[in-house]
């Protein structure tokens, strides 16, 4: 057992720290107050080489290994990028661009995956429907084959990347009798005639990122945008979650970090009865609190990365233990920082608001707590032996 | 051209607190965490500008421990195409002047056309350029924020008090140190720093650079730090509270007030 | 990065994991009463020797020692956490002061018979509060015509009533010592056995050192005080934590059993949410702390710089999970967990202990926040 990164991998997530403190954070706050979404750190994210960090170079991708991946996520979070920022590139590096390269053919990638990489296209995966959320199997999507196209008809429902994606692969059903099994994957493109997608809804956090309805009515795209075969679309989405379990937990970790940090240095220097509050005891505790919960997490989420890196089928319990971590031991410590901060805490300006709102996303998005809960007692209560 | 860049390895002072030591006689160190000297940046990046533009090669060099191989290997992944670690116990506790020799027997023993230096470092005394062109008897400019080259010759903007700029015309070989703002510095990509792992640097101590231990280090240094302190709090310093626009609005007030601006 | 052991290391945890399995069935140890806690302890003892397990971080540093010894104590733990922390917080803990700040002759003296299993140990630490890191030791040697004599009382000496070999921590010459002290030296009382609130099978009395008379080769130190507390607080916070894993494991199967076997309403309790997930919360908790503490424990091998805030941070989270885990346990169990004597009740009741012990949860914190208000801005 080693916990060690290599040197290479600490270096890298040097350099992300120094890349994203100087080029993206001073426009985070401004994004996150307007809703807007922040093309020029997008494409800057693209232009420095995240967007396709994990993907091979053949495409402009880097070649990184997942742990690697993880990092510069995780370094993202660190150095005070917002969460809606992280989630786009999340949808769209790991959702979208990675099942294509994953399942796509040599022409699919070949035409999807350079532009993904560089973020002159963006992505974006819609899976959930206004009726299908955690019961993925019950999707009501259809997709239709009418000679040399497919012709999809259904409406998703909180796709990140929605309104602004110029590529979506998108899950729709091709035996509507069935479930898991009937479900198959597609790429449908921007301006295809029949699909729309809805206004940006509004959101409690990571509210930089653009999330909305998209709509399928009569959309049809040719056959050859199949990804795969039909009937595996649902094993490619349960692929996806090999990546949600680490990639886009790190950032909200590293978010987690960034407030530890705010909330030391706002700690020493805010006075009240006479001394620096971090004197006090009780703001000794949440500091604790919040350093325990940060560690934790991290073992948790690189455990994930490592097994993808040493090529294992995920382990779902222990990716299931990783979400519910992060997503529900969150709450309390970083609602603690906000609170360190007292009345400033509550003030957008300040950054702790931000990142305790934008980590609440993490028990609902991607399968909700509940749902991890329902995984690992069912394997759990299937396991035979004893519990390692 | 073949160029030299020297740099060093600094506290990031943009993660981390500095604190003074209880001696008295350096920061706490412990648990700092430690990047390229941010003019050096500048400097790298200018010398790869000029290498990719007219050919030729870039060294980087950099006197220190094994810690800081990872700075060399940051400005190989940067675009550089060799590192130097000039490493020794010997050269622990050298003070400018020792650090100027250190790097002037490395570049006697590996002659290029043009030296570059950031135009300070972390204890922002800004001397080691100068100090380097004296004892290799090359001409020197300061503060550089423009190079063009013409021949044998650099024509090169410095930035002088109150934003003037003075253009001076500089035969090669010859030494510049480099002000931040002559360029926007490349950030390192993942090839770049896998590419950069494979770099073999060589460590070169006393005995390989010839140079005589009692002339460097501690021994050697003739400035000496006696002590680091925070200055007691003077008077008449206001601090402004509230949000960034309370303040700004304070700070506007305050410098009409003070006839500062009408 | 790996997160798993090698397969050596597997077969280790494996063969000692049965060995205290076997152990624990044949005795019970944590029913154990009157004389049967010491003959448990000693015997306990003995057949550890003849393992690598006793010698684990005593072989001169051996790489991945304290990594080793956490999940070794985790598997140790899970039977019998009485016994585990009896070993640990008293034998080893001896052992490990004799390795650190030990003189050669001490070390020849102590640690063969130790690690032969042939003693029993105990490290008396606590005086009028468990923790001693706000309080000056009141327990004093004076120097007198070559020889130290000890006075003071000690509190919470785990193993006082059955040890062989005490080291009793004090004050020499206005700095830290420790006195090592056999358990027939005049003036020494052992008390009686304390009761408890948890670790049934593990003894715990006040010890009296009356004038004492220790000779010059019977001192530790004198030393640093903080050095001492350090020392001897990382592997008593070490094996706090080892235990937390083994209770939460304990517990968790026990009630996940029950869960899967017990019926009500035609169903398997398991079947009903409200049971599943707070398993499933339960297996959270425990997997958590478990790699928290595995790397707290990498970290004191190979970069013990870290390693304080990283062993504090796991010595909170493991304690109150522990507490947590076998509270959950408990109302799983519901009226089969509130009767005595199952593994539930027994870590719900340890758990509490875990807490204080060592470094309190309290004092822990303080520690990580100094960590956290020290090195950043
Ligand atoms: C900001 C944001 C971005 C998103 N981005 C995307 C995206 O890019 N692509 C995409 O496809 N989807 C996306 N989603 C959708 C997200 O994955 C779903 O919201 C999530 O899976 C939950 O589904 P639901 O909203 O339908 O909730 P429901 O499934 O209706 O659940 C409602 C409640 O019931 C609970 N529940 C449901 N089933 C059970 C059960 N069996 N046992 C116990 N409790 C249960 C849930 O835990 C929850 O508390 C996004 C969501 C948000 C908020």
């Amino acid at each position: 057992m080693d916990f060690a990164f290599t040197r290479e991998q600490t270096m890298f997530k040097k350099e992300v720290l120094r890349f994203a403190r100087k080029e993206i954070v001073p426009r985070c706050r401004e994004h996150d107050l307007k809703e807007t979404f922040d093309f020029e750190s997008f494409r800057a994210l693209g232009e420095f080489g995240l967007l396709g960090l994990h993907l091979p170079e053949a495409y402009g991708g880097g070649g990184a290994d997942v742990i690697t991946t993880v990092l510069a996520g995780e370094a993202l979070g660190e150095a005070g990028v917002d969460g809606g920022l992280t989630l786009s590139y999340g949808a769209h590096a790991f959702l979208c661009a990675d099942t294509i390269y994953v399942h796509g053919t040599a022409a699919q990638r070949e035409k999807y995956l350079p532009k993904l990489i560089s973020g002159e296209w963006i992505g974006a995966m819609a899976l959930s429907e206004p009726d299908a959320g955690s019961d993925v199997a019950s999707l009501s999507t259809t997709a239709e084959r009418k000679g040399e196209t497919y012709v999809l008809n259904g409406t998703k429902m909180w796709i990140t990347n929605g309104p602004i994606a110029d590529v979506v692969v998108v899950y729709a059903k091709t035996a509507p009798e069935l479930r898991h099994a009937g479900i198959s994957a597609f790429i449908v493109e921007q301006g295809t005639p029949g699909f729309s997608a809805g206004p940006p809804l509004v959101k409690l956090g990571v509210r930089s990122s653009q999330t909305s309805e998209l709509v399928f009515r009569n959309c049809e795209i040719p056959a050859d945008n199949l990804l795969g075969a039909e009937g595996q679309g649902f094993l490619m989405a349960l692929q996806t979650v090999e990546w949600d379990r680490c990639a886009l937990l790190a950032p909200i970790v590293g978010g987690a970090e960034y407030a530890l940090q705010k909330s030391a240095r706002y700690a020493k220097g805010r006075v009240q009865f006479g001394r620096p509050i971090a004197e006090f005891q009780a703001i000794k505790h949440k500091l604790a609190d919040l350093r325990m919960f940060v560690e934790t997490a991290r073992t948790l989420v690189y455990r994930i990365a490592w097994c993808k890196d040493q090529g294992r089928p995920l382990n779902h319990l222990e990716a299931a233990v990783a979400k519910l971590f992060v997503g529900d031991w969150s709450l309390k410590p970083l609602h603690d920082a906000m609170v360190l901060h007292g009345g400033y805490g509550f003030i957008h300006e300040f950054d702790v608001e931000r990142i305790f709102r934008d980590s609440r996303l993490a028990p609902i998005g991607g399968g909700t707590s509940e749902i991890q809960k329902k995984i690992i007692s069912k394997l759990m209560s299937s396991q035979a032996g004893t519990i390692r | 051209m073949d160029i030299l860049v020297c740099i060093k390895n600094v506290p990031d002072t943009s993660a981390e607190e500095i604190e003074i030591a209880d001696d008295g006689t350096d920061i706490v160190r412990d648990d700092l965490v430690y990047t390229v000297n941010e003019w050096d940046n500048y400097a790298v990046e200018e010398a790869i500008r000029i290498r990719d533009r007219v050919g030729g090669s870039v060294s980087v060099v950099t006197v220190g421990s094994e810690e800081d191989e990872e700075a060399l290997r940051r400005e190989i992944a940067m675009g550089a195409d060799a590192g130097f670690l000039l490493s020794d116990p010997a050269f622990e506790g050298s003070d400018g002047a020792g650090i100027a020799s250190i790097l002037e027997a490395f570049v006697r023993k590996h002659p290029v056309d043009l030296v570059l230096t950031g135009a300070q470092a972390d204890d922002e005394a800004g001397q080691v350029g100068g100090m380097l062109a004296a004892r290799l008897h090359l001409p020197f400019a300061s503060l550089v924020n423009r190079i063009d080259i013409r021949e044998d010759r650099l024509t090169v903007e410095r930035e002088v008090d109150g934003g003037n700029v003075e253009v001076v015309d500089i035969a090669l070989p010859c030494v510049l140190s480099i002000q931040t703002g002559i360029n926007e510095p490349r950030y390192v990509g993942i090839r770049g720093i896998r590419k950069a792992a494979a770099v073999h640097i060589p460590v070169l101590g006393a005995a390989e650079l010839e140079i005589d231990p009692a002339e460097v280090g501690r021994r050697g240094a003739r400035v000496l730090l006696e002590s680091l302190f925070v200055p007691a709090q003077g008077e008449g310093a206001v601090m402004l509270e509230g949000s960034l626009g309370q303040q700004v609005a304070q700070l506007a007030a305050a410098l009409k007030t003070q006839g500062v601006i009408r | 990065m790996n997160y798993e052991f090698d397969a050596e290391a597997k077969r280790f945890f494996d063969a000692l994991s049965q060995m205290v399995h076997d152990f624990s069935l044949e005795r019970e140890p944590e029913r154990a009463l009157g004389p049967a806690l010491e003959a448990n302890l000693r015997d306990l003892l003995e057949r550890l020797a003849r393992t690598p397990y006793l010698a684990l971080g005593l072989d001169g540093g051996a790489a991945g020692a304290a990594l080793r010894a956490m999940r070794a104590g985790e598997v140790f733990a899970t039977h019998t956490p009485s016994l585990f922390l009896a070993v640990e917080t008293g034998t080893r803990r001896v052992a490990k002061l004799l390795e650190a700040f030990g003189t050669e002759g001490q070390r020849s003296a102590w640690l063969p018979r130790l690690l032969e299993g042939k003693r029993v140990g105990a490290v008396a630490l606590s005086e009028g509060a468990m923790n001693m890191e706000n309080d000056e030791f009141e327990t004093e040697g004076r120097r007198e015509k070559g020889r130290i004599v000890v006075h003071g009382i000690k509190h919470f000496v785990v193993n006082g009533p059955v040890a062989d070999l005490f080291a009793v921590a004090g004050r020499l010459d206005g700095r830290a010592a420790v006195f090592l002290l056999e358990r027939d030296t005049p003036g020494l009382v052992a008390g009686e056995r304390v009761e408890t609130l948890g670790c049934d099978g593990m003894t715990c009395s006040m010890l009296e050192l009356n004038g004492c008379v220790v000779e010059p080769d019977g001192v530790i130190g004198p030393m640093e005080r903080q050095r001492l507390l350090d020392t001897l607080l990382r592997w008593e916070d070490l094996a706090l934590v080892a235990a937390s894993l083994g209770l939460m494991h304990a517990a968790l199967e026990t009630a996940r059993t029950f869960a899967n076997l017990h019926m009500t309403g035609g169903k398997p309790l398991v079947a009903y949410q409200e049971v599943a997930f707070k398993l499933a919360e339960m297996l959270a908790g425990y997997q958590a702390a478990q790699l928290l503490a595995y790397r707290a424990a990498w970290t004191v091998d190979v970069s013990p710089r870290q390693a304080g805030v990283l062993v504090s941070c796991a010595k909170v989270f493991c304690g109150e999970t522990a507490e947590q885990v076998a509270s959950s346990a408990l109302q799983v169990l519901s009226g089969d967990g509130y009767v005595s004597g199952n593994p539930a009740e027994r870590a719900y009741r340890a758990a509490r202990y875990i807490q204080i012990a060592g470094r309190s949860s309290e004092l822990s914190r303080m520690k990580i926040a100094g960590d956290v208000l020290g090195r950043r801005r």
